[in-house]
């Protein structure tokens, strides 16, 4: 990939391209790591709803 | 390689995304949309270096260079596309991001505006790498492949058009066998992942907005789910028909713009009028919906059933294999640009005088 001739020939078809590039690998990146663990707190909490709500059932229901 | 097996492999996909999608709702497509936004990026990402590295900027200029001379680089020199090709397609994508269902599903789940838009200031450059990334593929394509493999390969699939085939014979030369396993992967959670957002996000419209006024009652969760589940499903069946059994002729964008037009056009006017001026009402609403959908439904039908010759620039019938060459009435005589840019105008004045009709309520 010749950096030099992106930023000569047809340089803003090149820049943009570039751009994309880093952009779309930042994001990447960062997606993966902040999605996981955004994930892993929303599985989390749906878990603890779901166990609040069975103890409130459970507390309705004496049987 | 048998084309049949393709479709057999992406009905079979379909089939498994449907199950996850109806089984798992909004969380099940959450999950799995992470997961395969991860393995697209990188396959996405790993393969347009590759192609960077391997066929060089050079060639790829030089490539739109020699086929499209300076209109390649700014699509207001050149006659095939021109400010209405810009413009329209403007029209479509401005639309797109402001009602398309899939962009839209995201945002109203957002838990407040100011996460909204934050989705999209920080979302948008995103639509300019899925525009660019294949564009430099296809480029590619077209540097690396002689004419006339592309005919042999789309002959032996029994296709007219081998230039489909061109991008993916293209990466079949160039990527290892080690990382052809992660761009299959990445295609696969592509498809998987549009085949899930579809099915879900206008799931949801046919549900919560279409099937509302049947609802005097409110449903049980029970009911709701069964019949959402179900709405899915048919929506599953669709894709499958419309998306992968249907055999389209012609350009496939113009024909997605479109047919896309018919909800764009009316949504993003309605959307717009309703939020910005106070006198936009229902009527306004009901004509602007009906006439973005009659236009380009009659061009489309007449697309269909009306066939008109192409001539050369001698005025004589062009002839492929013998057989004249034809387009439809539409395209023919207004072009498909032309047509969606028609239907956002006129759309707009439908909302306007729709609603100027109206008669004002007083107020007592």
């Amino acid at each position: 990939m010749n950096l030099s001739s992106m930023l000569t020939n047809h340089s803003f078809w090149g820049l943009l391209t570039l751009a994309v590039l880093v952009w779309y690998s930042s994001i990447t990146v960062y997606v993966g790591i902040r999605g996981a663990f955004d994930i892993k707190h929303m599985l989390r909490k749906l878990k603890q709803n779901q166990e609040a709500d069975e103890a409130s059932a459970r507390g309705r229901d004496p049987k | 390689m048998n084309l049949r097996y393709l479709e057999l492999a992406m009905t079979v996909l379909l089939i498994g995304v449907a199950i996850y999608t109806i089984l798992g709702g909004m969380l099940s497509v959450l999950v799995t949309d992470f997961l395969q936004f991860n393995v697209m990026s990188v396959g996405l990402l790993v393969v347009t270096f590759l192609v960077l590295h391997q066929v060089g900027w050079d060639k790829i200029v030089a490539t739109v260079q020699t086929h499209h001379g300076p209109g390649g680089f700014n699509p207001f020199v050149t006659r095939e596309l021109g400010w209405p090709f810009v413009l329209s397609n403007l029209l479509t994508n401005t639309a797109a991001v402001l009602t398309w269902q899939t962009c839209i599903a995201r945002l109203l789940a957002a838990k407040d505006s100011q996460t909204g838009r934050k989705v999209y200031t920080g979302t948008a450059f995103f639509f300019v790498c899925r525009w660019v990334i294949p564009g430099i593929w296809g480029i590619a394509a077209l540097a690396m492949i002689e004419p006339s493999i592309i005919e042999k390969i789309g002959f032996q699939f029994g296709e007219k058009e081998g230039s489909l085939f061109a991008m993916p014979y293209l990466l079949s030369q160039i990527v290892p066998a080690g990382m052809m396993g992660l761009l299959v992967a990445a295609m696969l959670a592509a498809d998987m992942s549009t085949d899930s957002s579809y099915m879900l996000t206008w799931g949801s419209v046919i549900y919560n907005d279409i099937l509302a006024p049947f609802r005097k009652v409110a449903w049980s969760e029970k009911k709701g789910l069964l019949w959402n589940r179900c709405i899915i499903a048919l929506i599953g069946v669709f894709l499958l028909i419309w998306g992968l059994w249907y055999k389209l002729e012609g350009n496939l964008w113009e024909y997605l713009q479109t047919t896309g037009t018919i909800y764009l056009a009316s949504m993003s006017v309605l959307l717009i009028a309703c939020c910005y001026w106070k006198r936009a009402n229902n009527w306004g609403a009901i004509a602007a919906i009906v006439t973005g959908a009659a236009l380009p439904v009659l061009a489309l039908s007449l697309n269909l059933f009306v066939q008109v010759p192409v001539l050369d620039a001698a005025g004589q019938a062009l002839l492929k294999d013998g057989k004249a060459v034809t387009e439809g009435w539409a395209t023919h005589n207004l072009g498909s640009n032309f047509v969606n840019i028609g239907t956002y105008a006129a759309v707009a004045v439908a909302m306007v005088i729709g609603s100027l009709l109206k008669p004002k309520r007083e107020i007592v």
